[in-house]
């Protein structure tokens, strides 16, 4: 960790909205589902989305900068609960990336090209002990197909101990089909390095003898998944949501046309209110357990619930991550922010704002735009306020 | 010298009938019987004397001669006239007569003894008989003598009146004034446990009159043992906390089962858990008891207030290691709170009223072999916090908010039988929402709600013939709901109705052998719907709950447990007791298994209630944990947990100060076969874990009486606990791991009613797993933390606190008005309890109490 401060015992942390330093905000794929079966494997394209902190304006300071992207799929990985644990036999880089887009192609034809290659590898007899005991590590109480898969094949080994590999093709085929049916959650692990002005105990900003900027580059890891599979008629696939952002109720941005870079101007003090609204035909519906609709009191099909990530690099948000809960029911969730921005003597000239929105189903998207400071007294006297009228600007943007 | 014809007369006289009271009553009268009367001559006709005035000898009212009857034999020189000249003791059944006798001897008017008609001076024998009968009281006055406030009838209060210096004692509360005569007389009662009281009072002498005394409890008299180890055989390892003068220590608000924390050999439990780490085991392995029967619930909320007004509390019995075979299905030691026995002598009653409760108790005897005694307690801290804004991402939906009740019922059927019926509940509500959490944990985001009740009835009957046969028969039925949420991700909803059943017959084969039997039967059925995250690992530290796989079961299950035990005491000398004692456990139902505990108890008094040394150690099992065991979440073919107490520890009080008493103890604990959640998900859990704990404590524990009324104790515990690391193949702390306990308690009493007590705690913080870094999981959009690989590799600061307590009490005639104050945390250490860390772990902060937290009271009783 690069700092550990003891805050006493009443916290006052960095919330978690602030986007002060380097730091990976979401990676978006798309689709987050994707077709697999042994006929057709899809491709999804995974995009990172990286903040970086506003440059210092102290001289000679060197501004944080993105330097490499390292994308990797691991086929049965443990997840968060084994600590995202990559068995070395299930590592497959993503080598068709681009640094500079910020994104990596899963052609999914790989891991069904891998599985067939243990298949037919002749090793699979020392092989399956091993990818039992993954599987046994992560098989879910309600996956009745694998469990059973599972337990008979800790009967046949029982049984044809004395020949080793008697069990193993028909287990691994039967494994591999409960998984495909069910759905393989991919983990998708993203190492991004970034290269930043090294900084004294006391913050000061470093320099060697030559007064060159001293550099330190470290890394930071981000795990996203995405889903081969488990898709019918009953369980479409998912898609990722859309959103039309409204500033002070205008619209700013929508995660169609995100590419574009949005900029608004704005005032010391002000406070901007920031509202997500989905975007018709984006969202989807959600399933009960046996794979229906459901529906609300009146019959109509439930929209999946959206929650909303609201970061900055200036500025602090009423609400960082909204969830589906209220204090008291009567009340209705909260899904907007309101952005109260930094005073005359500390708002910088420029930031970003990002508002990153989730299913709960792997499906995420984001938008983000630019916040131009105002010192104009006619927009900002007597009280400070956003003009997004005078201010809206748009310029090509990458992805 | 006077000339007198002498003439030998033998004369016998008997004398009968009432008599003059004495202390144990006398009588005696004038019939004389002439048994023989020789003639000293052969020719003269001799006549001799008759007795014609009785006088009848007054004896004080303390002489103390025992009743029955006496003689004191006299010579009587009787002139020619019929008076008594001369009276010699011959002889006397008790010496303390014979003044008497003589006194009244010489007052005898006799008729003259005649010689041939005239008279003559005579010597003669005489018997003085006394019948010393049982006293014949006539009360003429009577005193009830009560103890100011508390209205409690004294006995063996004596008082004296000063008039006449007769002394009076009372008995049953009672004092009786009598055989006085009519008049006005001041009793005094001079000053030793109770302030001195004069008090002037008229006999009237035709009708009795009745009068109050209240005595006032002198200053440093109180002087009650808080803390004993009663070295009983069979718990070599005891702790008892006494419960009466506890409540005025701090640290517990006026509850004494807070104070068990504070007994050597228990971790400083975290702050707001209640959690009884005994020598290093985690709190589920430390079996809790009320009156011997499972405890369902010790604490409100986890340890705000037990659930039990301390009012029924008479001692509390921890023994932390090393139990007699009578106690099982516990790894770790166990907590006995013992329910009051102590008969009512009245209708007594207290309104107890602080900063989160108020509560009553009420007692009244409806015979004199039974009384009945409820109380009844609400917090209302939900009032003062749903007063309080917690902005919007706050809410508290149900504040929270208990209450308790307590019912007892107790009557003594016959001397040898005693029966009682106790009947308690309580019922906790609490639900807030949190709509927004900022720091690592964004999945702390919803609702947290607790709502539990539990009902029990119990009930016990205790027979003993002489000091040979007792049997001790228990009780107790219960109902017990808990509705659980939190954030959604762990619910449950769990209805239980657990049956205990437990007799223990007792027979005293000699004076060396005693021989315990009893069995202790289990049975209980429950209802439950849960849902939770898969359990992890140990090692593995809390994975985000939305990560985790979410399991939902619903059942129910039985569980059926028989323990037959025996238990035997054998004294061979005087300063060996030696007791082995073997528990056979059975259980069916839901799960099967059995397991069968041999241990074994020594106490040898090296210097007789001087130095002691004791030991212990045997086989310990318990059931794994209910959750464990349901299909489908945990594993029923898993078996019981096992383990291994050693324990040996010696006494010491110096004979000069009976009051202070130093002992220590060695244990060692090692447990196999505990269950743990495995990285097999068809398996899930299996008995594949290994502890092990060790250590020592000291204590000295303080009630020297005399000139100095304190009370307390001081207590020192070093404890290692470990676990077993399947990863590592290596021992690493446990997440109960408290190296250094220290623990003074101190309670002194001032003149006036005022008593002022203090805690200090210095405790070595709990262990907890240190965080290298952190990954971002854009699927949930948070970061997980990285932890070190050495599990508890770290250690929270070391804590430290000092609570303060003042209590003042105003005594009048009838009640007593009490006032407390307890300062905890009086100089606002800022101890931490937890770590909490912000979004991405790169800030951490400790997470406790660093706040005055003043706890005041008022509190009424009679």
């Amino acid at each position: 960790m690069s700092t550990v401060s003891a805050v006493g015992c009443s916290a006052q942390f960095t919330p978690r909205s602030l986007v002060d330093k380097p730091r990976i905000i979401g990676v978006v794929a798309t689709p987050p589902q994707v077709d697999f079966d042994a006929d057709y494997q899809g491709v999804t394209t995974l995009y990172a989305v990286i903040g970086l902190p506003t440059a210092s304006t102290d001289p000679g300071v060197v501004p944080d900068t993105l330097t490499g992207l390292e994308w990797t799929a691991c086929l049965f990985g443990g997840g968060a609960t084994a600590g995202y644990y990559c068995p070395e036999m299930f590592r497959l880089p993503l080598t068709n990336a681009d640094f500079d887009s910020q994104n990596a192609t899963f052609d999914t034809t790989l891991v069904h090209q891998g599985l067939q290659m243990v298949r037919e590898s002749g090793e699979l007899a020392s092989f399956m002990p091993q990818f039992v005991e993954i599987l046994r590590s992560t098989v879910e109480q309600d996956d009745t197909c694998l469990r059973s898969a599972l337990e008979e094949y800790d009967v046949c080994s029982a049984e044809s101990a004395e020949v080793p590999g008697t069990c193993a093709e028909d287990t691994f085929d039967r494994v591999i089909a409960c998984q495909i049916e069910r759905g393989i959650d991919v983990q998708v692990e993203l190492k991004a390095t970034f290269s930043r002005h090294s900084q004294g105990d006391d913050d000061a900003w470093l320099f060697d003898e030559n007064d060159a900027p001293v550099m330190e580059t470290f890394v930071q890891t981000g795990y996203r998944t995405v889903r081969l599979g488990g898709i019918s008629d009953a369980k479409l696939a998912n898609t990722n949501p859309g959103i039309t952002l409204l500033v002070d109720e205008t619209p700013v941005i929508d995660t169609e046309t995100r590419t574009q870079m949005t900029q608004i101007l704005a005032c010391p003090g002000a406070v901007l209110r920031m509202e997500p609204l989905p975007i018709a035909g984006t969202i989807g519906t959600y399933l009960d357990e046996d794979g229906n609709v459901v529906t609300d009191a009146e019959g109509n099909a439930k929209d999946e619930y959206l929650f909303f990530s609201y970061l900055a690099n200036s500025g602090e948000f009423s609400i960082t991550k909204t969830s589906n809960l209220t204090a008291f029911e009567d009340q209705e969730p909260v899904t907007w922010a309101e952005l109260t921005l930094l005073d005359a003597e500390t708002m910088p000239s420029v930031f970003n704002v990002w508002v990153f929105v989730r299913d709960g189903e792997l499906g995420a998207d984001f938008v983000t735009f630019e916040i131009t400071r105002s010192d104009d007294p006619a927009l900002c006297l007597p009280d400070p306020i956003s003009n997004l009228a005078a201010s809206a600007d748009t310029t090509g943007g990458d992805e | 010298m006077r000339h007198t014809h002498l003439i030998a007369i033998l004369i016998t006289v008997f004398t009968t009938g009432a008599g003059l009271a004495q202390e144990a009553g006398q009588s005696a009268n004038d019939d004389v019987e002439t048994t023989q009367v020789p003639e000293t001559t052969a020719e003269p006709v001799v006549v001799p004397p008759t007795l014609k005035t009785f006088k009848e000898a007054i004896l004080p009212a303390d002489l103390g001669v025992s009743t029955g009857k006496h003689l004191v034999t006299l010579n009587l020189t009787i002139d020619e006239t019929g008076a008594v000249t001369d009276v010699q003791v011959v002889s006397s059944d008790d010496e303390r007569l014979t003044e008497y006798a003589v006194r009244a001897a010489s007052g005898f008017e006799l008729t003259p003894a005649t010689v041939d008609g005239e008279p003559v001076a005579v010597q003669i024998e005489y018997r003085y008989a006394f019948d010393i009968k049982p006293k014949e009281r006539v009360v003429v006055h009577k005193f009830d003598v009560r103890e100011k406030g508390s209205r409690s009838p004294l006995d063996d209060v004596t008082g004296i009146l000063e008039e006449n210096g007769r002394s009076f004692t009372s008995f049953g509360g009672l004092m009786e004034i009598s055989n006085v005569e009519p008049g006005t007389y001041t009793l005094y009662i001079p000053a030793g446990t109770f302030d001195e009281v004069r008090r002037e009072f008229t006999i009237a002498g035709d009708k009795i009159e009745t009068g109050e005394i209240y005595l006032k409890r002198a200053y440093n008299t109180q002087n009650e043992t808080i803390i004993r180890a009663p070295r009983e055989v069979r718990y070599v390892a005891k702790q008892t906390l006494i419960a009466g003068e506890l409540k005025r220590l701090p640290g517990g608000g006026g509850d004494v089962l807070k104070l068990v924390e504070n007994l050597p050999g228990i971790a400083r439990s975290a702050f707001g858990t209640g959690a009884l780490v005994v020598f290093g085991s985690p709190p589920l392995d430390t079996k809790i008891y009320f009156n011997s029967m499972p405890f369902l619930m010790l604490y409100h909320f986890g340890g705000m207030y037990s659930v039990i007004n301390p009012e029924f509390i008479s001692k509390i019995d921890f023994v932390p290691a090393g139990f007699d075979a009578a106690f099982g299905r516990a790894v770790g030691g166990l907590v006995d709170v013992k329910l009051k026995e102590d008969p009512l002598d009245g209708v007594h009653g207290e309104v107890d009223v602080n900063l989160v409760h108020a509560g009553l108790v009420i007692g009244v005897p409806y015979s004199k072999d039974g009384d009945i005694q409820f109380a009844f307690r609400r917090s209302y801290f939900d009032a003062i916090l749903s007063a309080i804004d917690f902005g919007d991402e706050i809410g508290l939906l149900t504040a929270p908010r208990y209450y308790d009740y307590q019912l007892k019922l107790q009557h003594r059927i016959s001397p040898k039988n005693r029966f009682y019926l106790f009947i308690y509940g309580t019922d906790d509500s609490l639900e807030v929402v949190n709509s927004e959490s900022q720091g690592s944990r964004p999945d702390f985001v919803g609702t947290v709600g607790l709502a539990m009740y539990s009902h029990a009835i119990q009930a016990g009957w205790h027979w003993s013939e002489a000091k040979n046969l007792s049997n001790d028969l228990k009780i107790q039925v219960a109902l017990a709901h808990q509705e659980f949420d939190l954030f959604g991700s762990l619910q449950y909803d769990l209805y239980d109705v657990p049956i205990n059943v437990r007799n223990e017959f007792s027979i005293r084969a000699s004076d060396k052998v005693k021989v315990n039997v009893g069995l202790d039967a289990d049975i209980n059925v429950a209802w439950y719907d849960l849902q939770s995250p898969e359990f992890q690992e140990e090692s593995d530290n809390g994975a985000p709950l939305e990560t985790r796989e979410l399991i939902k079961v619903s059942g129910d299950y039985l569980e059926v447990g028989l323990a037959p035990y025996v238990s035997i005491e054998y004294r061979p000398f005087e300063w060996w007791t030696l007791v082995p004692s073997l528990r056979a456990d059975f259980y069916t139902g839901t799960w099967k298994a059995w397991s069968i505990d041999p241990r074994l108890a020594s106490i040898w008094q090296v210097v007789k209630d001087t130095v002691a040394i004791r030991a212990a150690g045997g086989m310990f099992q318990q059931a794994p944990q209910s959750f464990y065991i349901i299909p489908e979440f945990g594993n029923p073919e898993i078996g019981p947990e096992r383990g291994v107490h050693a324990l040996v520890g010696a006494d010491y009080t110096p004979l000069q100060a009976p009051g202070l008493t130093l002992s220590g103890e060695a244990f060692f604990k090692y447990v196999f076969d505990r269950a743990e959640t495995t990285d097999d998900n068809l398996e899930r859990v299996a008995n594949i874990g290994l502890a092990r704990s060790y250590g020592f404590d000291v204590t000295l524990r303080m009630a020297p009486g005399g000139q100095i009324p304190l009370v307390g104790w001081i207590a020192y515990t070093f404890t290692v606990s470990e676990f077993f690391d399947n990863d590592t193949n290596t021992w690493r702390p446990s997440q109960y791991d408290q190296t250094h306990n220290l623990n003074l308690l101190l309670s002194y009493e001032l003149p006036r009613n005022w008593t002022i007590g203090a805690r200090f705690r210095l405790t070595s913080g709990y262990t907890y797993t240190k965080v290298t870094g952190s990954v971002y999981d854009s699927d949930i959009d948070r970061y997980v933390s990285v932890y070190d690989d050495q599990v508890n590799g770290g250690r929270l600061p070391l804590f430290h606190q000092l609570d303060l307590r003042v209590d003042k009490d105003w005594v009048f005639d009838n009640w007593k008005l009490g006032l407390y104050l307890e300062l905890q945390n009086v100089y606002m250490a800022a101890n931490g309890e937890a770590m909490v860390y912000n979004y991405d772990f790169t800030q951490v902060a400790y997470v406790g109490s660093s706040y005055l937290l003043p706890i005041i009271g008022i509190k009424g009783s009679f």
